[in-house]
Order: C-alpha cells, then structure tokens, then sequence
C-alpha cells in the first residue's frame, strides 16, 4: 500500500470501530467490545508504525473536493515527520489508555460500556484528523469533533449533575475557541486565496515548501497585519482547547469525566492541540512576532497561575489537571520562543508521565471506591505497592529528576529560553519558568507524600484495598517503564547525547537558530536540585507537619489560591449572569407570554367556537402584530434614512 | 410612464401559442391534471380505498412532473409564456424540481402516518398537492399579480391542513393562527404590489426593472413598496422579527405538514425574494439589501438564541429554521451587487442552499414524525432518548442530519454555509458573515442537544412505526445530505445554471 492508502487506514480504523459500536455494541457479549475499543486503536498504531518506518513524507490528495472559480478545496491529508509523531503519540498512549479503561469502565452496564467505547474510538479518530489534517477545513473539523467528543466524555454520567454543567463549560469555553479558530482560518482564505497548508505557507516565503521540508527555513515576503490578525484568532483556538489563560476554567471541572478520559484527552493529547497548532502553523507565527510573543506569555503565565492553585488543591485528579495546564504552559513557552522541537519533546514526555499518574490516580481512585480526596488517602504505599511505584516514577519525572524523561524534556525548554541571545522577553519567560520548576517539585512532593507516606486517613472509606487487575495495571508499568528510559533519546539539556526528537521533526518545524552553553547545563542541575529539595520538604509539612504549614502564616494566600484567582467568580459575574437574565427574559416576557396566550387561547376556541374572533382578544395574537409592525416600522426608517442620506 | 391604455392587448390567440405557452408550464399543468384527477378518484371511489388511491394519483403526478421538468431543463426551450405573465425559465425549473421532490418526500412520509392517526387521508393529499402547485406557480410568476395568485394558493391551502388534526385543539390552534397572522402578511405583500405598479404603471417583473433603470430619481412610493413585500416576504420565509408565528404553527401542526412547511413554504418565500428584489428592483439593490441585512441579522441572533432554550424538537427546528433563513439571505444580499460574478455566486448559493436544506430538514422531522404514535407526536427532546437502541439506523441519520444543519463537514450543511459566506464577504457584507459565523457556532449546542438523548442509554418503551415509504425518504434524505457532502459540486453547477441570465439587467 502507498502512503495515502495507509494514512486513510490510520485514520479509519477508529472511525469504523466506533460505528461498529456505536451499530451493535450494545448487543453483542461484552468481549466483542473489549476487543474491538483497544483494538481498532493499536491497530492504527501498528499502521502508524510503518509509516514511520517508511519514513513517509508527503502531501496527498485523495480527490478535489470542491472547485468552484478559485475556490478549491482538495480532500487532502499532511503526511509529514510531525504528523507522524503525533499520531505516534496519540494512537500509541490512546491504545494503553483505551485498554486500560477496559478495566477502569468494567462495573458500567452493558450499553453505557459500549457507549463509553464508542465515544472514546471517535475522539481517537477526531484527533488524528486534526494533526492529518492538510487544509483548514478538515483542521477546522477535526478541532470541533475533539470538542465534541470531550464534551461528550466529560457528561458521560450524564445522570450527575456537576458532570453535565462541567461538560457544558467545556463546551462554551471551546466554541469560543472554535470561532476564533475559524475567523483565523477565514482571514487566511481572504488574504491567500487558498484554505491548504501547502498552498497558505507557500505564500508567506520564496523558498520551495513541500511536504518533507515544511517551510522549515521561513524567510517571509510578507510582513501584513492580516498576517497577525489570522495568528491572534488562531492562538484563540489554541488557548481554548489547550486550557490556557484566560479560557482555563474548563479543565479541572473536565476531571468530573471518566478517569481514563482525563488520562487520554485531558492530559496527553487533546489539550495539547494548541501546542500542535502553533508547532503547525509555525510559518506564520515566526512572520507575527507580536502573536508568537503572546503564545510564550501567556505559556509562562499560565505555567506558574496553575501551579500555584495545585499547591491547594485536595482533589487529585484536580492536583493533576492544574498540573496539566502548568505544563502545557511550558509547552506554549517553547513554541512562543521558537524552541519548536523541544516543545513537542515535552509534549511527548508529559503524554508518558502525565497519562501514567492519572492512570495510577484512577487505580487509586478504584481502589478508595471512588474517593478522590487526598486528605482521606495516606499510607497507601504498603498496600499499592505498584501502583504506588509508578505514581512515583510519574511524579518525579513531573518534577524534573534525572534521569526520567520530564528531567531532559523541560529543561531543554527552559535552556532553550534561557540562552536564547539578545531577547529580553525569553529570559523572562526562562524567570517564570524557573520559578513554576519549582513549585511544581512542592505541590507534586504534597500529592505524593499526602497519598501514599505516613499512616492511614481515619477517614479512608477502604481499611485493606486491594491493587487493581492486571488490564489496569500493565498499561501503567509500561508507561512508567517509558517515563523512566525514555529520556534517553534526548539528551539535550545535559549538553551531550542523542536528539532524536529534534532530529526528526528539524525538517517540519526547523532547527531551533541558537546553542545552549554550559551555563545550561548548570542552571539545569540547580533547577533539579531545588525542585528535587521542595518535594522533601512537602514531607515535613504534610506528613509529619513539623514544619508549620505556610498556609497559615498566609490565610489570606491560602484563600486567594483556593478560589482560584476568583476566575469562575469574575466570569460568573460579567458573563453567565448577564446571559442567563437575558435568556430569563426572553423566556418570560417574549415566549412565556405567547405560551400562556396559546392556552388562554385554547379555552376560549373550545368555548366560543367562533375561534378567530376571541383569538385576537386573548391578548397573545395582539403580540404577534405588535412584533410585526414594530418590525415593520423600523425597516421602514432604515429604508427611508437611507434613501434621505 | 406609458398611460395604462396605450398597451393594447392582443386578444389573438392562437392554438399554436397556447400550447407553446402550456409547454412553459408543463409541470405546472401536469401537477394541476392530477390534482383534478385526484380530487374525482377521492368522490368516485369507496371511502375504504379512497385514501391508497389518491395517494397513488399524487404520486404518478409528482413524478411526472418532475420529469417534465427534468426533460424541459435539458431539452426544453425555455422562456417566457402567457405574455410575460408566466415564465418556463430554468430558474422556475430548478424550484419546480426541488417542489416536486418535497411532495414525493412529503407523500412517502404522511401517508403511514395519517393511518397510524386515523386521520383520512384523501383530502390530505390533495391539499398538498395544491400547496406545491401554488409554490410551482410563486416560482415561475414574472408578473406580481400571477405571484400573489401562487402565494394565495399556497397558504390557503396550509391553512386548512395544519388545522388537519381535527380532534386536536392545538392543531385548530395552529390553522387559526396562521390563517390570522397569514391574511396580515399578505395584505402587507399585496399593498406593497399596489404601491410599486402604482410607482412604475406595470405589473410585469422585467418591464418594472426597465422602467427603474430609466428613471433616476428613487420614487418613495416604490420604496415603501419594498418596505411592505419585504415585510411580507419575511414573515413567509419565516425571518425575525416576524417569525412569531413559526413556532407556534409548527408546533401545532401535525408533523408532516410541519416538515413540508419548514422546507417549502421557505424556499417559496425565497423564489419570490430572488425574482422580484433581484430580479425586477436590481435598481434600487441598496435599498433592500439594507432591510434583508437587518432582518438576517436579526434571524440568526434571535434563532439560534432562542433554540438553545427548547425542549420540544419542533419548536426547535422552528427557531432553527428562523436561523437559517438569516444565513440565507446573506445569499439573497449578495444577489444584489451590481458585479456579475458576486450576483451569480450569490444567487446560485441561496438555490443550492434551499436544494440541500430540503433534504436535511425534512429528514429531521421526517424521524419526528416516525416517533409519532396514535394518540398524538411526540417530539419533546425526551421522547428520542435511546434511539440508537430502538433503530440504529434511525439514530445514525437523525445524527448526519442534526450535523449537517449545524454545518459539519463532510456533510452537506457545510457547503451549503460555507458557499453562502464567501458570496457574502465578497459582496462586501463582512460584518454579516462574522454574525453568522459565530451565531453558527453556537448553533451547534443545540443541534448537539438534540443527539444527546438519541445516544443514551435509557430505553423508552414506546413502540416505533416505520413505514417502508417513510423509512426510504428518510434514507434518501440522509443519504444525499452525505453524498452531495462529498460531491458538491453537482447541484452548485446546477444552482449556478438556474440564475438566469435576465437577471443581470436588461
């Protein structure tokens, strides 16, 4: 098969899944969708696998979609070195996660379970189109089906009533999101003419760009403010899906979703998007340079906002999502620096790390019969040995520690940051990262040593839990057994070694223009060292407290993190409540009206017979023409201003 | 202005000039030929087979009708008959069509029906066989007064079958509403005519452009006239603010009348708009493209805002209708620039729009109306919960069509949208387009509601009834909202084909 027949395979494999489930999943035994949900998934991963061997490199269209004048839209897919690792990344940590829900989603009822199945093997497919994607239509509907499927994932115990609200949350905060996406996208059609990547980059440069040298090496002919305009709308895109500042408030309420969809989609791959977008799109942001500065800001600020608020946090999957967000902001920081590459290292690294805590939190979290409260943990590292081992793994590769992959991945970023020459702003987005580094190490050092150390919670629901089966198990070992070793592939930020991360995606999204020195290196090993120190001193402060807890010395810090920043406050009051009075009033002074009128109106056609005479007195066709004339009146006055002026 | 009695006319009229005349007509006379056919197999026949039979006569004649105008769009030589009263031309052509199609979708999908309500089903048939007809006539009238016929058809028959459901005081309701708020907008529509035959002495749509074009000066009592059509257009396209009757009418009604509504009486209203702002006051385009801005915006702001908040599916599709008829005019708006090119772009994509919304419409409510049981419709949000499990086939085309109405790709919605948007940038409506965009994004929540019940896993027990007709239009629908998806450009050249050419000015 050639490489379009193969991309196709990759992304229909998923789909076909999901509309066999979605067909008869309810009705066959419950094997059937215990191997066809994971199996369609790593099946694509194995075809990805050969792609990736092939070594596979271009931009196929399958046919021309729509041609009307200039306008044409091929049907066409981007086969290249970063869409490859993407969909490396997301079919092969999609493929342990959707296995281990196998185990996580056993006590649901048969439909719910096929259903659960069905909804996840459609996300899998909506996010490999997103990064095959190779024009903005199917971009476009790639990012709205994720949002979709996330929306539908986080309401799946559509029978709570804080997972419905939390699915909706994330569904507005996403269609906002989604129009900036599309606007972007559409300015990009009037300026350009063209809604293919190919076609969109090849016009910013006089360099070739084909399909294996993605305008790697940019030098833009163009320098318009549309160009920056489309990069703002994009990057609101990107900050909705990816849960940044200031669009953020849906991420810790998606953790009311089924833990292995906070594992999948909340954490390693979908809220990553922004991060691919960017990465994607970098010839337009190395052109917009206020729109690529924005992104490392707003990376920085996001990063240290989220860590802060999970210093609080006593949920922990809530402790993992603000965690999640802090390190997307990392992510932004690098693409906002042009550090593309060790973003998508990051990237890779945090899908490992990120997926394997969540997966051991929902061990846990199976474990303590659905308690998430970290407080009502403790000592569990006697009983959960494994899991407790992995959490481990996970949470120091979290904070930085050699020789685990988060070490290497985050601090070529902040090396990267920090060495970039004559640039102010990088240095200060290297501070903030610096100081996010560690904080980090403290509130992942609270969660670790709350949960597992000292003795049992006298609140713990469970007194002798039990380790979860095998299915749950073995894909969180082999995760950790990634986090662990995986870092040897890139060794950047000791100054020596493999890249080959970099390596590889160099030819997509270009070699990062400067060297770090070792002065790096150095700052590295600092960062290491304190993170490293602030997770020993979490024991003395949460285990054995004898170290007063800083939280009282500063209530009113304690508070402020707690309320989060009085983000959800500050949106409740400017927008929800403005909207739902709004929609208050449309309902009782428009529709409730003409409601009530059809039932007054109602009695008195039985009654009189004569049905039109006493509808026009009931008082709601009285509103009608009312409407109508009011209408007409004020079509009226713009005709004749018009004519006048 | 040429004094009234001057235009003699010629009271000749030959054999050869009628027939070359009803040719122009076909479709129209085919239908009409079936109608009477109809109305006499509904006397003559015993009351037990009278319903089958007339439904058999209404469907031979939909389908010979819609292959007279199939053969008359590629063999036919097309234009105007009657003396400039009537025309045959591709543009009526492409809406005779797209009515016949929706009375055969309309016949397969009402006639279980109306057994399974034991309503009686002959008369049914026939009002709807006389609805289309008004709707051929709307569309191939060039002068206001064979318009204002069509129109009148056209309502008065919808007038009594949405009152059809005699037992039900919600459906009485609905008829007197609409006969009420119906008579209101027509009177508007008819005094606008006056006013503008008053302003330019003649009632023929090409000569009104003529005549425009001639004078300079802008008349204001041609432009009170347009004040009063387009108010009057409005309320049949169901736009806001004179949209309240839509979901109270549609609401009550019974389903199928509801469905046949939504998509008909909407593309009607449009084949009006197009052929007398854009084609008989191109002139005076400013000035109606600014009340068409005011009532787009004004449709999909209160639409999509006022879907979100619905629990009866119908009343959701109504408001949703509100909103798509916005989108729509962004087309109609785009009709009127003066630059050919945007013109054509801007009418082919309103034709291909309301060719394509037929089906995914129509389909939506056609799953409705399955749902529907002796008693009475059930269309509240709840009574789709668990869809999937009573008919996964059911639930797979209630999803194409929800999300081909929301306008995802690859489904045909998206084009329909996408071709609408770029003839409304190009015609310098960027600020339109940039409500409709967002106001179609929030769409999406409510089209998204709708699929939500149909995928949970809680079963109702109500049983379903799907008819083999219903069941094949309903497959049919779903299945060119995909096609056409994938294969767009079919109908655009088609659309692009029923411009005509006299519209670009004389």
């Amino acid at each position: 098969m050639n490489t379009g027949q193969l991309a196709l395979l990759v992304l229909l494999l998923p789909a076909a899944g999901a509309i066999v489930l979605a067909g008869r999943g309810w009705r066959l035994p419950r094997i059937w969708t215990k191997l066809v949900g994971p199996g369609v998934v790593w099946a694509s991963f194995v075809v990805t696998l050969v792609l990736f061997i092939n070594q596979a490199s271009e931009d196929v269209t399958y046919f021309t979609w729509i041609k009307s004048g200039s306008f044409v839209v091929p049907f066409n897919l981007l086969i290249d070195n970063l869409s490859i690792f993407m969909c490396l990344v997301i079919t092969g940590v999609g493929a342990l996660i959707v296995t281990y829900a196998v185990g996580y989603m056993a006590p649901e009822n048969d439909a719910s379970y096929a259903r659960f199945f069905t909804y996840m093997d459609v996300f899998i497919f909506s996010m490999l189109l997103l990064v095959l994607a190779g024009n903005f239509v199917f971009l476009i509907v790639g990012w709205a089906l994720v949002g979709l499927s996330s929306y539908l994932l986080i309401g799946f115990w559509y029978q709570r009533r804080s997972a419905v609200l939390a699915a909706r949350k994330a569904f507005v905060m996403n269609v906002i999101g989604d129009v900036g996406m599309i606007l972007g996208a559409f300015v990009l059609f009037t300026t350009y003419h063209s809604v293919t990547f190919a076609q969109v980059f090849q016009s910013l440069t006089s360099a070739p760009c084909l399909p294996g040298n993605f305008c790697a090496d940019i030098r833009p002919i163009h320098d318009s403010s549309s160009l920056e305009l489309a990069a703002f709308l994009l990057l609101v895109g990107a900050v909705a899906k990816s849960a940044q500042l200031p669009l953020h408030t849906w991420l810790p309420d998606a953790m009311e979703g089924p833990t292995p969809v906070s594992a999948l989609i909340h954490a390693a791959t979908m809220v990553t998007a922004g991060v691919y977008l960017v990465g994607r799109m970098h010839p337009i942001y190395d052109v917009a340079v206020y729109a690529h500065a924005a992104v490392a800001i707003i990376g920085a600020v996001t990063a240290l906002f989220a860590a802060s608020i999970a210093i609080v946090q006593t949920d922990i999957k809530r402790v993992l999502a603000y965690s999640t967000m802090s390190q997307i902001g990392y992510m932004f920081l690098a693409v906002g620096v042009g550090a593309y590459s060790a973003a998508f290292f990051h990237l890779m690294a945090h899908a490992f790390f990120k997926a394997l805590l969540f997966m051991a939190a929902g061990n846990v979290i199976h474990a303590m019969h659905d308690e998430q409260d970290m407080r009502k943990y403790g000592g569990l590292f006697r009983q959960l040995p494994r899991t407790s081992w992995s959490f481990l793994i996970g949470s120091l590769s979290l904070v930085g520690v050699i020789p685990f992959i988060g070490f290497f991945s985050k601090e070529q970023i902040l090396g990267a940051a920090f060495s970039k020459p004559d640039d102010t702003l990088s240095l200060i987005v290297w501070g903030i990262g610096f100081v996010t580094a560690l904080i980090t190490g403290f509130y992942t050092g609270r969660m670790w040593w709350m949960s597992f150390a000292g003795k049992p919670s006298p609140q713990r629901p469970v007194e002798h839990p039990h380790e979860a089966p095998p299915v749950m198990l073995i894909p969180v070992m082999v995760l950790a057994v990634l986090a662990t070793v995986g870092g040897v592939i890139q060794t950047r930020a000791l100054g020596f070694g493999p890249q080959a991360v970099s390596d590889f995606l160099d030819t997509v999204v270009g070699k990062q223009a400067w060297q770090g020195g070792i002065a790096d290196v150095v700052l590295s090993l600092v960062t290491m060292i304190l993170a490293g120190l602030l997770f020993l001193a979490a024991y003395r402060f949460y285990v054995e407290r004898t170290w007063k807890a800083w939280s009282t010395r500063f209530p009113w810090l304690q508070t402020l993190l707690e309320r989060k920043y009085y983000f959800d406050e500050a949106y409740n009051f400017a927008f929800v409540r403005p909207m739902d009075a709004i929609a208050e009033g449309g309902l009782t002074h428009v529709e409730q009206p003409l409601i009530d009128g059809v039932v007054v109106g109602t009695g008195l056609v039985t009654e009189a017979g004569a049905g039109s005479l006493s509808l026009t007195q009931s008082g709601y066709f009285r509103n009608y023409v009312l409407v109508f004339l009011a209408g007409a009146c004020i079509a009226a006055i713009l005709i004749l201003v018009r004519a006048s002026s | 202005m040429m004094p009234l009695a001057a235009t003699a006319v010629d009271l000749t009229y030959s054999w050869s000039q009628a027939l070359a005349d009803l040719s122009q007509i076909a479709p129209i006379a085919t239908l009409t030929l079936f109608l009477l056919f109809a109305i006499v197999v509904d006397l003559a026949l015993p009351k037990s087979r009278r319903g089958d039979a007339v439904a058999m006569v209404a469907a031979v004649g939909y389908v010979l009708s819609l292959a007279t105008a199939f053969y008359r769009w590629n063999y036919g030589d097309n234009g105007p008959a009657y003396q400039g009263y009537a025309t045959g031309d591709k543009f009526s052509l492409f809406f005779e069509m797209l009515f016949a199609v929706l009375g055969i979708l309309t016949l397969a999908v009402s006639h279980s029906y109306l057994k399974r309500r034991r309503f009686v089903a002959g008369e049914f048939h026939v009002l709807i066989l006389a609805a289309v007809i008004g709707m051929m006539v709307l569309a191939s009238a060039t002068s206001l007064v064979t318009a204002f016929l069509g129109l009148e058809l056209l309502s008065i028959s919808l007038y009594i079958v949405c009152g059809y459901a005699r037992g039900e005081t919600k459906s009485q309701e609905s008829a007197a509403k609409y006969l009420l708020v119906g008579g209101f907008a027509s009177a508007f529509v008819l005094y606008g005519m006056a006013l503008v035959y008053g302003g330019t002495g003649t009632t023929l749509i090409p000569d009104i452009a003529k005549t425009l074009q001639a004078s300079s000066s802008s008349n204001p009592l041609i432009l009170l006239g347009i004040v009063l059509m387009g108010v009057g257009f409005a309320f049949k396209i169901s736009a806001a603010p004179f949209h309240m009757w839509t979901p109270d009418v549609y609401q009550g009604a019974p389903i199928p009348v509801t469905a046949f509504m939504s998509v008909g009486t909407k593309a009607a209203g449009f084949a009006m708009v197009i052929r007398i702002f854009a084609g008989g006051l191109p002139h005076l385009a400013p000035e109606w493209q600014v009340l068409l801005a005011f009532v787009a915006a004004t449709s999909m702001i209160v639409g999509n805002l006022m879907a979100i908040v619905q629990s009866s599916l119908k009343r959701l599709l109504a408001y949703s209708g509100v909103a798509q008829a916005g989108y729509v005019l962004i087309g109609v708006i785009a009709g009127g620039q003066a630059d050919p090119a945007v013109r054509a772009a801007g009418l082919a994509s309103v034709l291909f729009y309301l060719f394509v919304y037929m089906f995914m419409n129509f389909g939506a409510f056609a799953v409705v109306t399955a749902l529907a049981g002796p008693e009475g419709d059930r269309d509240r949000l709840s009574d789709l919960e668990g869809l999937y499990r009573r008919s996964p086939l059911m639930a797979i085309l209630m999803t194409v069509f929800m999300l081909s109405l929301a306008g995802f790709p690859p489904f045909v919605g998206f084009f329909g949208k996408l071709f609408l948007f770029t003839a409304g940038v190009s015609a310098g409506y960027t600020w339109l387009v940039v409500v409709a965009v967002v106001m179609s994004v929030v769409s999406v929540y409510y089209y998204v509601r709708v699929l939500i019940p149909v995928w949970s896993s809680s079963v109702r027990t109500d049983k379903l009834e799907w008819s083999v007709s219903s069941t094949m239009a309903i497959v049919l629908s779903g299945a060119l909202s995909l096609v056409l998806g994938l294969y767009p450009t079919t109908v655009l050249i088609a659309s692009t084909l029923g411009v005509p050419i006299s519209f670009f000015g004389p």
